[in-house]
């Protein structure tokens, strides 16, 4: 495998930390993305696509990355994974990979998936980026951390068996199975997801399944191999109404069974309430507020947040209109407006004279984290 | 099953047995001249009469099928695998390598592929290996844009992205998970492009720059008979009806395919 190819590289990155660093509330730490920024440059215009962004997740830890279209759920997802288009993008930041799994060399190391270095060079200070190299990526990709995407219908070749593109996946990450232990494994993985007849199940093509079947057999490739962290990219958007939940909860048994942690990406804050943990709320490429969701949904501080809130559908609002915000999101490439003031100041109908003139920190305020000047003390 | 892919199948499989069985077809040697029957017309003994060296045009132009479909088959294969593989490439890594390989198809298209061919075969020896590869290494350029269009379409559906996530490799995404469902295109060419690959050979021999007698081709027997077509018909019209038949029958095969392989006629 490409472990051993990299493993020379690696060496440069790798720091052993102690026992202690990665305990928090009896769980693991498995990911700490820290100050994260990234940027597109179309056209020789730069766009801060996500801009300070915090995250840390632990074992079996299910978080929800919740914001409108544009927002930069899906970048930070695939910033995650390096997955972003090469060419244009430019990263800041570290992404640490904390790998718990006891089969792999690489348990309880420190993968940097994305490392910034503090360079000092004649009195002033440069930073030096590095990214993990593709090589060992692939070897991440799948077998560490899997995503599952939002298009149940293209997200299978529609040329090959659904059985056996399972069972590729499998086989790429654990060589030295044979045919049959990879055809019990996907037999045991179909019977794991709550799919009927998996022996039936494994010859079919996907035209034959249908989109909730098909989402079930993504499932089942991207917990194929346990992964530490599960990425699902919108995994309801495409589905009947009737079909969300069933998904959602199959996710949610899944990491509880396989000390899986999921990121569970959404523009849908009312479906997720009793799915994940934790919520993240991000606003134009920053986190405006994350919190508990239990805290977030009882009593949300953001304006955003709150505004998010009264857009849900329930009884009490019969036959009132639904809440719309003014303008848009701003312009990414405006960086006198992004890294000076609020982000959120065009549209906020609870904004200070402050808000205009500088941007504002994170304030904790009882175990949730907001970024509005309301709640400095 | 359309009334073009049975028929056209129909003739491509009946051509293949008479190049099979050649010998057990034609009862006459190919080669043996007999100077006694020079130019006799169609009889019971010779069904497609004689030729200005009393062979036997009928057994000549039995084993002249396995010329035929050989050089089509064979060339074919070469542009097929040339065409295929630069059109994948091309198509998923996109940006420089796509701009070269598609100037490359660009240039090759620029030139009239015969004259090319014709070109070649002056500085080669004209034989049968030699028409093959030079045929072969002509006749990629359409299938590569073919292919490539196709692979833009379907390299950025999520299976893809979901196998370069799953961390394979590049060649086992494009031969394994993208190639399957770029074959509509290949197999359609493979088959219109043997009808254009004999008739190409033809052609070479007819001019004289194909196959040389006495090895037999269907080119070949037709050259000889255009010296002689005032007095002897059948030295023309039968070597031009098999090439007719043939080159519709793999026409309509191809034809044929592709309605039956395209989705919406389903």
């Amino acid at each position: 495998m490409c472990i051993k190819s990299c493993r020379a590289k690696l060496q440069l990155y790798i720091e052993v930390k102690s026992e202690k660093d990665y305990n928090f509330m009896g769980h693991d730490l498995v990911l700490n993305i820290e100050n994260l920024e990234v940027s597109f440059e179309v056209k020789d215009i730069p766009y801060f696509v996500l801009r300070s962004v915090n995250l840390e997740l632990y074992t079996k830890q299910k978080i929800a990355i919740v914001g409108e279209s544009g927002s930069g759920k899906t970048t930070l997802a695939n910033s995650i994974l390096l997955f972003n288009d090469k060419k244009i993008t430019t990263y800041f930041g570290n992404i640490n990979f904390y790998p718990i799994k006891k089969c792999d060399e690489l348990t309880h190391q420190v993968i940097p998936i994305i490392f910034t270095e503090e360079i000092e060079k004649e009195d002033r200070t440069e930073f030096d980026i590095h990214t993990l190299d593709e090589k060992f990526m692939s070897h991440v990709r799948g077998f560490h951390i899997s995503m599952i995407f939002q298009d149940p219908f293209t997200a299978l070749n529609p040329v090959l068996r659904v059985g056996e593109q399972v069972g590729e996946v499998i086989k790429i990450h654990n060589q030295k199975l044979n045919k049959k232990e990879i055809y019990d494994k996907v037999i045991e993985l179909f019977t794991l997801v709550h799919l009927p007849e998996p022996e039936v199940m494994y010859k079919k093509y996907p035209h034959q399944l249908s989109g909730g079947q098909i989402q079930r057999v993504c499932v089942a490739t991207a917990i194929a191999n346990r992964p530490e962290i599960l990425i699902a990219d919108e995994p309801t958007t495409a589905l009947d109404a009737s079909l969300k939940e069933s998904i959602l909860s199959l996710l949610s048994e899944m990491t509880e069974k396989f000390d899986t942690s999921l990121i569970l990406i959404t523009h849908d804050i009312s479906i997720i309430k009793n799915y994940v943990d934790y919520i993240y709320i991000l606003y134009a490429g920053e986190v405006l507020e994350s919190g508990p969701t239990k805290q977030i949904f009882y009593n949300p501080l953001h304006p955003y947040t709150q505004f998010l809130f009264s857009c849900y559908v329930d009884k009490t609002k019969k036959g009132q209109k639904l809440p719309s915000l003014p303008y848009e999101i701003p312009d990414l490439s405006d960086q006198d407006f992004i890294f000076e003031k609020c982000i959120f100041l065009n549209r906020c109908q609870k904004k200070i004279k402050r808000c205009e003139e500088e941007k504002p920190e994170v304030y904790s305020v009882k175990g949730q984290k907001v970024k509005c000047f309301l709640y400095e003390k | 099953m359309n009334k073009q892919l049975i028929f056209g199948s129909l003739i491509v499989i009946l051509l293949c047995f008479i190049a099979i069985l050649a010998p057990v077809i034609s009862f006459h040697n190919p080669y043996e001249q007999n100077l006694s029957l020079r130019l006799k017309p169609p009889s019971l003994k010779h069904p497609f009469g004689t030729d200005e060296l009393g062979k036997d045009v009928f057994s000549r132009m039995v084993y002249a099928t396995r010329v035929s479909l050989s050089v089509g088959f064979i060339s074919i294969s070469i542009a097929i695998i040339i065409g295929t593989i630069l059109g994948l490439i091309s198509g998923y890594y996109g940006g420089t390598v796509d701009n070269i390989i598609m100037r490359l198809v660009d240039i090759m298209l620029c030139f009239p592929t015969f004259f090319l061919i014709l070109l070649v075969i002056a500085f080669v020896k004209p034989n049968i290996y030699n028409i093959m590869i030079v045929i072969g290494l002509t006749s990629w350029p359409s299938l590569t844009r073919y292919v490539r269009a196709e692979v833009l379409k379907i390299k950025n559906l999520e299976f893809v992205l979901s196998a370069k996530l799953a961390g394979f490799s590049t060649a086992r995404i494009l031969f394994v998970h993208i190639l399957p469902n770029v074959l509509v295109p290949v197999v359609v060419t493979f088959s219109l492009g043997i009808a254009s690959a004999i008739l190409t050979e033809s052609a070479l021999s007819f001019l004289g720059l194909g196959v040389q007698p006495p090895e037999p081709s269907w080119g070949n027997i037709l050259t000889s008979g255009k010296d002689y077509i005032y007095i002897a018909w059948w030295l023309s019209l039968f070597p031009g009806l098999a090439i007719f038949i043939t080159v519709v029958g793999f026409n309509l095969l191809g034809e044929g395919l592709r309605i039956y392989l395209s989705p919406k006629e389903k």
